[in-house]
């Protein structure tokens, strides 16, 4: 990275700081799709998140049938007409998980998002300025990972009427301390650059400064953790729903799919595998592609 | 190392408050009116106002902060609606199964991360290494309750060698207790299992690397020696700092495979309360989880600060 910014800089001999930062970004950019190709689970990851994306954005033309339509064909075994069989109130399982996957691809991605929106500036904010305000932000973020993770999700849940807005709400509650964690790691480290006092010696506005100089520091554990966090929230979401505390019926939702028919799991146990196998595979997917990501984004690794 | 121990216990006090004051909010921030919440169905007029009167609820909010907080530390952790019994009975009663629960899984966890994580990590791109981590990989995703349902399918109905759901106290009959515990701990395990095999295996390689090793292999200390008392001892460093947050996943997982095996624990019990609406029990076991994650935290930190002696000989001269 460094060479490629000599090279830029060196043959016109003159220093162009903004130049320089734009190819940066591109070649870093460059460099990173180019690690991540080469990674062949991450391809696999990155193939079955976008036929997931794909899914979810088709699902009324992809099921078969409607997902709530109750017929008394209940409990069939798969066959042709339903090829993953019927629940207990006749509804086609396919359709059931094609429309769930809405769910999950929803909450997963909407509340890393939110989250992500939330507590990037809290950490920025907290690492940047320092002082008390770092102080403030930071114990108020311990009181909240005090927390066991999951115990806070459902503390929320009951605060609010379970409900697929809340659940996402939750998550991303949850999220934001670890991420304003992270940046503010990262962040710090920034700061103490000479750079950035050179720059703000150039009596640059301080948000330019974060935005131009500060924030693309922080981007790549953003990605990853955001990446992973996806996963991690459809497993929690698919809990909260097994539970009974998230999305509530008749919707589609996997988590809860798995728990309405567990007791004929002795008779029928195909309705419970198949709604966790769509969990197991989409988060699987997430995370390859996570894990592929982080790699291709350490600065360690040569290119 | 005492200095190092103090500090951490001092600390500990207004991480407590902060649980204690948002486990206190966050019963004030359920919708409707507190006193018909804590009585349900046993509204009476007369029970209104002794209620009133307990939680001082005519006085500001931080006074019955303090009163609330007082009543928890003598003992009062409020009565169920449902139960209509001291709550605290029944959480002691039940914390002992939990804490099996947990410890079982965790012990589980490390029998199976430390040894396949360090054969990982010592044969790398090898098969060992390969089915590890793709094992480890899928045990990272699987949901705990989707994995307790599959053990339950084979091992509980298709083979019929375990059983599918219910306890058995230790007290009555120690191999049935250990055979109801089985399939819960190995759910619950399996998860942590597969996170901390990746850990451990990426630690290992990092300190299999460095020149203290290769000396020791140099001056003629067998490999078993080698691995065990001077890698591993520096590999499980990075692992017990993210203890912490794998002892919150624990316990989070703890409360879903409860309800699965129908375990009679603190977290079905926690379920039962929010399906019943019992916010008094809710409450109660919020708390309860919370301030038993914030004290297996300190104890995980006390453990870092023995396992890395940079701890204990960093402590500024008094």
């Amino acid at each position: 990275m460094r060479n490629e910014m000599t090279a830029v800089v060196a043959p016109q001999g003159q220093v162009r700081r903004g130049e320089s930062d734009e190819v940066q970004a591109r070649s870093m950019l460059a460099v990173t799709l180019r690690r991540l190709r080469r990674s062949h689970t991450a391809m696999v990851g990155l193939a079955i998140v976008v036929l997931l994306l794909l899914v979810a954005a088709l699902a009324d033309v992809l099921a078969p049938y409607s997902p709530t339509q109750t017929t008394p064909n209940s409990m069939a075994e798969p066959n042709w007409n339903h090829p993953l069989g019927t629940d207990l109130l006749g509804r086609d399982v396919l359709s059931r998980i094609i429309h769930g996957s809405r769910i999950s691809v929803y909450v997963g991605v909407v509340a890393t998002l939110l989250g992500t929106l939330l507590g990037v500036p809290l950490g920025v904010v907290a690492g940047f300025y320092g002082g008390w305000i770092d102080n403030l932000i930071m114990r108020l973020m311990d009181v909240l990972l005090a927390f066991p993770i999951f115990l806070l999700a459902i503390v929320i849940m009951v605060i609010l009427a379970p409900s697929t807005t809340n659940v996402v709400l939750a998550l991303a509650i949850v999220r934001i301390p670890i991420l304003a964690r992270i940046v503010r790691g990262s962040v710090l480290s920034v700061r103490e650059n000479e750079y950035i006092e050179a720059v703000k010696a150039l009596a640059l506005s301080q948000v330019r400064v974060l935005w131009r100089h500060v924030l693309p520091n922080c981007l790549a554990p953003i990605i990853v953790t955001s990446t992973l966090n996806v996963g991690t929230a459809i497993i929690i979401e698919a809990s909260l729903s097994f539970l009974g505390l998230g999305t509530q019926p008749p919707t589609p939702t996997w988590g809860w799919d798995l728990k309405q028919n567990l007791t004929l799991i002795e008779i029928h146990p195909w309705i419970t595998i198949f709604p966790g196998l769509a969990i197991l595979v989409t988060v699987l997917a997430f995370n390859l592609l996570g894990d592929g990501l982080r790699d291709a984004l350490d600065p360690r690794l040569k290119a | 190392m005492k200095e190092y121990i103090l500090r951490r216990l001092v600390l500990l006090v207004p991480t407590v408050l902060g649980v204690t004051l948002l486990v206190f909010l966050m019963m004030r921030f359920i919708p409707g009116d507190p006193v018909s919440l804590l009585l349900g169905d046993y509204y009476t007029p007369e029970a209104a106002a002794v209620i009133h009167q307990q939680y001082g609820l005519d006085r500001p909010l931080h006074m019955q902060y303090v009163l609330w907080l007082k009543q928890v530390i003598s003992g009062n952790w409020g009565y169920s609606i449902i139960a209509k019994r001291p709550i605290l009975s029944d959480l002691a009663r039940r914390l002992p199964i939990t804490l099996e629960l947990v410890i079982l899984s965790m012990a589980f966890a490390l029998l199976i991360a430390i040894p396949a994580g360090i054969i990982a990590a010592l044969r790398p791109n090898s098969w060992h290494d390969y089915g590890a981590m793709t094992t480890a990989m899928i045990g990272v995703s699987i949901p705990e309750f989707f994995l307790g349902v599959l053990l339950i399918l084979m091992f509980a109905l298709a083979w019929d060698v375990l059983p599918a759901v219910g306890y058995v106290p230790l007290t009555q009959s120690a191999s049935e207790n250990l055979r109801h515990m089985v399939l819960p701990a190995v759910t619950l395990g399996l998860g942590r299992a597969a996170l901390l095999t990746r850990l451990i295996r990426a630690s290992m390689m990092e300190v299999i690397r460095l020149d203290y090793v290769t000396t020791a292999r140099a001056k003629g200390v067998r490999e078993w020696l080698v691995v065990l008392k001077h890698a591993l001892k520096n590999a499980l460093i990075p692992t017990v700092t993210v203890l912490g947050l794998q002892i919150g996943f624990l316990i989070g997982g703890a409360i879903v495979v409860e309800s699965v095996f129908s375990v009679p624990g603190v977290g079905s019990f926690g379920i039962t309360a929010i399906a019943m609406r019992d916010y008094p029990q809710v409450q109660a076991f919020v708390l309860l989880v919370a301030l038993a994650f914030v004290l297996m935290n300190l104890l995980v930190d006390i453990l870092y600060g023995f396992l890395d002696p940079r701890i204990k000989y960093d402590q500024p001269a008094s």
